[in-house]
């Protein structure tokens, strides 16, 4: 053997396209899939029958489509139909060449039915005889293809990778320690993910390491570990040009099969329309008469023999290329240099026809130029201890190495829609999980419809335009059972019958691999669980608590605080975030929140106030979802706007302390400022039950300056409740 | 205004065409309808509030005092799915804003940050109680902060841009940044101060390098927490776990 090695690697993923009604277009891309990808490469495997090294990742929608019973018998009837338009063209008069291909394709197509039938329809369980023979290592993907970077949640990228780890797992009897990122996409902290969910590789383009920090000292010539320890295997761009590329690659050969010129297209609808679909449209059948010819839209008859020619032509030149590539860098040890070349399963034999034969000659002539074949998995239980640990920051196998295919402006407006199905699934599953069989099946149910609704190919479609409005729809669809189903969640409307209507639309995965608490944030658990459920609490809202004592005021909210703590009340007091002091502190039944504002960049008073409330507000509405609150009490003018929103929407009565007034404080004061607080001042008065003004201020003076109501009190002393009938109850313990 | 809108509503008209009747922004019929549509859930409701997380506190509190059961509100807006909308024609339509506050940002390339953001009708109000003006009057503004090596909290950045953006916006494409750099966007209002009084900000966000580093900014954190010099590595993680009940200690 030859120093260095060879890795390949091949993606089989579809979108999840099955569909109940018969006559679906898309579900063809699975048939032609099968025909021209899977059973090409399944038949090359058999026929070599001996360790080829190729890691074959296969998506758990191919997974599930290819199990599933439906799409099987369609499959068969397709191949049926095909072989009754194959034999009605044989008995057409055409051409000599014409018929050579047509003599070849039927061969083929019987050959694709006997295989088919073989595994008895179902091709996981070919793959899964290889994996098992040991000829081949396969991997999968996450659940729906969803692009990781753009995901908002670590749940959400958990929930994709271990979901469509379980669904493997319960096709091919073992869990892979290896994944296939969808788009090959990488962002910091989903190797975290990958390598708690049991994963130790996946795949990257060649970018990822050569532009890691600090750059990787073997280049692309080995992999290296992410900073969590997940091997990451680079793309060879300059190997692996020479295969996809159309331009510079084999495919573009003349003498290989076009792929844009279908029979269908050539022949008189009156003659092909029982071949297609039933409302009239025209598609692929999949017979394609011609071959690349050349730059020229005047294509010649395919001639198979010459196809045949190139291939053993092009495995030749390709391990010729790849024997030198690897003697140039074979001075490189610890580990040997590696070339790793990922693609798409669907390039070969889709769309580049004969990539499946060129895969399974290269494998020969690789055995005989004795270059090293391996699995990713192999290498690293050879080399492990001699791959260097990099930052890698994000990025892809896609257009332009990045995230320009995901996030454009003809797909941007499906995001928020995503996330925030990410952040009610976090909320649902916290507030619902382990109530009931049906909700659990209801939560499950979600995740299913987000997972479907998350899928990298409504945006690359999107992207692309073509069947762009399938994509939209599918989007939709999604997102609507997604918000049927939550909303008979909340209302309490579930139903078995519901559920599996739900189901039905679309049975991808089983309940066993969808796992409710990928979703669950341990917080969320000691909330919605473990808290202690309290009474209805006062909530108080000051500029100042507990070591920070300006004047009076600070000590007037403590003693009050705690005065109606000590009747038993429970009482949250909100107060701005002071350097030093916790965030959350809690005595007794007093909490306290010292609140961080929106934003610390701020320099004048009234934006900085303005700020503080808004998270004042954020916060609130988020404590009551937990915490019943019966009465809001604020001090001090720069708490108004906030205690009177939280008032206005939380519907509670509001109580006002101002133990002294802008006036007062300045009793010549003028500008902006000054206006501006006198106005807020004067905002509370209409609203306030009750507004408490410090003993020493005159109420007959104020009213000359505010327009006071009737509610207006000097405070109370300190152990009488400040809020009557509101306080209703003495808590005791 | 907010009445004309309603009434215009109730008749049968499109937001969209109501925008274009009274000849003022869809934003702002938006935030009529859905103020006054919020108002009417909440005045409606009569349903019985099940309290989550079974609160076996006597029955009586919840009796006497209906306003004080907080949850009231939460439950009424949670009896549907936020995403339960429906168009004019009473089909689902996908919802054109969900009254949460979020700026979530993505990366397109190194040189671009797609951003998106919505502000709730809550922190709208409270603007419009401190600042006395109505929340269309309030002029939107963006901002672009490079805070690498520093950590935004602290109040401290490299550099920023800001700049205005038309009423309505919702989603930006930033473009052009720098690779390799730490920002934070932040969706806000400009002040009668003119200062930019951020509403909503992102977590801070790196765009990916584009050209080979040698030994940058990463490699040190990364030799540190790789050789177990930290407890947890000091380098941003995109896809941190997210608790609906974050703020409730």
């Amino acid at each position: 053997m030859k120093p260095g090695y060879f890795s390949l690697v091949l993606h089989a993923h579809l979108p999840y396209v099955r569909h109940e009604e018969k006559h679906r277009l898309e579900e063809r891309w699975v048939y032609e899939a099968i025909s021209e990808t899977y059973l090409p490469i399944l038949w090359q495997v058999d026929r070599l029958k001996r360790p080829l090294h190729w890691t074959v990742s296969i998506s758990p929608p191919v997974v599930e489509m290819l199990a599933d019973p439906l799409i099987q018998d369609r499959y068969v009837d397709h191949l049926d139909e095909m072989l009754e338009l194959i034999e009605l063209e044989l008995s057409e008069d055409r051409t000599d060449a014409e018929k050579a291909t047509l003599h070849f394709y039927r061969q083929r197509y019987n050959d694709l039915k006997n295989t088919f039938l073989h595994w008895d329809k179902n091709l996981n369980e070919a793959f899964r005889t290889y994996r098992e023979a040991g000829y081949i290592d396969m991997v999968t993907c996450t659940a729906t293809h969803g692009f990781n970077p753009h995901l908002f949640t670590e749940q959400a990228a958990r929930a994709e990778i271990r979901t469509g780890l379980n669904c493997f797992e319960r096709h091919y009897g073992f869990r892979p320690t290896g994944i296939w990122l969808p788009e090959c996409a990488y962002t910091p902290g989903v190797d975290r993910i990958l390598f708690e969910e049991g994963i130790r590789y996946t795949f990257v383009d060649e970018h990822a390491l050569l532009d890691a920090d600090p750059t990787p000292e073997k280049g692309i010539g080995a992999p290296v570990y992410s900073p969590h320890g997940v091997a990451l295997f680079p793309r060879d761009q300059i190997i692996s040009g020479k295969i996809w590329s159309s331009m510079i690659g084999y495919p573009g050969h003349p003498d290989y099969r076009e792929f844009y010129r279908d029979l269908a297209y050539d022949r008189d609808w009156d003659y092909i329309q029982s071949f297609m679909h039933p409302e009239g449209i025209r598609f692929d059948t999949g017979l394609k008469m011609h071959r690349i010819t050349g730059d020229t839209d005047q294509k010649d008859f395919y001639v198979r023999e010459w196809a045949e020619h190139q291939i053993g032509n092009h495995a030749m030149d390709f391990a010729k290329t790849l024997e030198s590539h690897l003697e140039a860098h074979s001075a490189q040890t610890f580990p040997p240099f590696l070339v790793t070349a990922p693609f798409d399963a669907e390039l070969f034999g889709h769309w580049w026809f004969e990539g499946p034969e060129f895969l399974g000659q290269v494998a020969e002539r690789l055995d005989e130029f004795g270059i090293e074949t391996i699995t990713p998995a192999i290498f690293l239980e050879r080399h492990f201890k001699d791959l260097q640990t990099v930052h890698v920051s994000m990025n892809t196998w896609g257009r332009k190495g990045y995230g320009e295919v995901w996030i454009n402006e003809r797909n941007e407006w499906m995001l928020r829609h995503l996330h925030m199905m990410e952040m009610q699934l976090v909320k649902d599953v916290a507030d619902y999980r382990e109530q009931s069989e049906l909700t659990d099946r209801a939560l499950k149910q979600l995740i299913r419809h987000y997972v479907l609704a998350v899928s990298s190919d409504w945006a690359f479609i999107l992207d692309g335009q073509t069947t762009a409005q399938y994509a939209a729809e599918r989007f939709r669809e999604h997102t609507r059972l997604f918000a049927e189903l939550e909303t008979a969640l909340y209302q309490d409307s579930l139903t078995p019958q519901l559920l599996d209507e739900h189901y039905k639309a679309y049975p991808f995965l089983q309940d066993v691999d969808i796992e409710i608490d990928s979703f669950l944030a341990p917080h969320d658990y000691y909330v919605t669980k473990e808290r202690v459920q309290e009474d209805p609490a006062i909530l108080v809202l000051t500029p100042e608590y507990h070591g920070h004592l300006v004047g009076g005021l600070g000590k007037r909210v403590i003693d009050e605080v705690e005065a109606r703590a000590n009747e038993g009340e429970v009482v949250y007091v909100l107060t701005p975030y002071h350097e030093g002091l916790p965030e959350y502190e809690r005595h007794g039944n007093i909490h306290v929140y010292r609140v961080r504002p929106t934003s610390p960049f701020l320099e004048h008073v009234m934006n900085q106030v303005a700020t503080q409330n808004i998270a004042y507000v954020k916060l609130v509405h988020e404590l009551a979802k937990r915490v019943p609150f019966k009465v809001v009490h604020h001090f001090d003018w720069m708490t108004i706007p906030a205690a009177r929103e939280l008032a206005h929407s939380l519907e509670l009565p509001l109580y006002s302390t101002m133990l002294s007034f802008e006036t007062t404080r300045n009793p010549h004061g003028h500008g902006g400022l000054f206006d501006a607080i006198h106005r807020i001042e004067n905002s509370v008065f209409p609203v306030a039950k009750v507004v408490y003004v410090g003993e020493e201020i005159s109420i007959p003076e104020l009213k000359q300056r505010y327009q006071l109501s009737e509610n207006v009190n000097t405070c109370l002393p300190l152990e009488t409740s400040p809020y009557g009938q509101d306080s209703m109850k003495k808590n005791v313990k | 205004m907010e009445e004309k809108i309603v009434s215009l509503k109730q008749q049968g008209l499109t937001l969209k065409q109501i925008a274009a009747e009274l000849d003022v922004p869809i934003g702002k019929v938006q935030y009529a309808w859905r103020k006054w549509r919020n108002q009417q859930q909440e005045s409606e409701a009569v349903a019985p509030v099940k309290p989550k997380g079974g609160n076996k506190k006597s029955k009586a509190t919840v009796e006497t005092s209906k306003k004080q059961v907080a949850s009231t509100k939460e439950t009424l807006d949670g009896a549907t799915s936020p995403l339960l909308d429906q168009g004019p024609e009473g089909f689902w339509q996908l919802p054109d804003r969900y009254n949460v506050d979020f700026l979530h940002a993505v990366v397109q390339s190194p040189n671009s940050v797609y951003v998106c953001w919505e502000v709730s009708d809550l922190v709208k109000e409270t603007l419009e109680l401190q600042f006395m003006r109505r929340w269309e009057d309030l002029p939107k503004a963006f901002r672009i902060l490079d805070v690498t090596l520093l950590d935004y909290s602290s109040g401290q950045a490299n550099r920023s841009y800001t700049f205005d953006l038309p009423e309505m916006t919702n989603s930006w494409f930033v473009r052009p940044l720098d690779p390799n750099t730490t920002y934070v966007f932040e969706f806000g209002i400009r002040t009668m101060e003119g200062e930019f009084l951020p509403i909503v900000a992102s977590k801070p966000l790196d765009t990916p390098r584009a050209e080979p580093s040698g030994t940058g900014r990463f490699a040190e954190p990364v030799r540190r927490w790789q050789y177990g010099e930290v407890d947890s590595p000091e380098v941003l993680d995109t896809l941190p776990k997210y608790a609906a009940y974050r703020y409730v200690r």
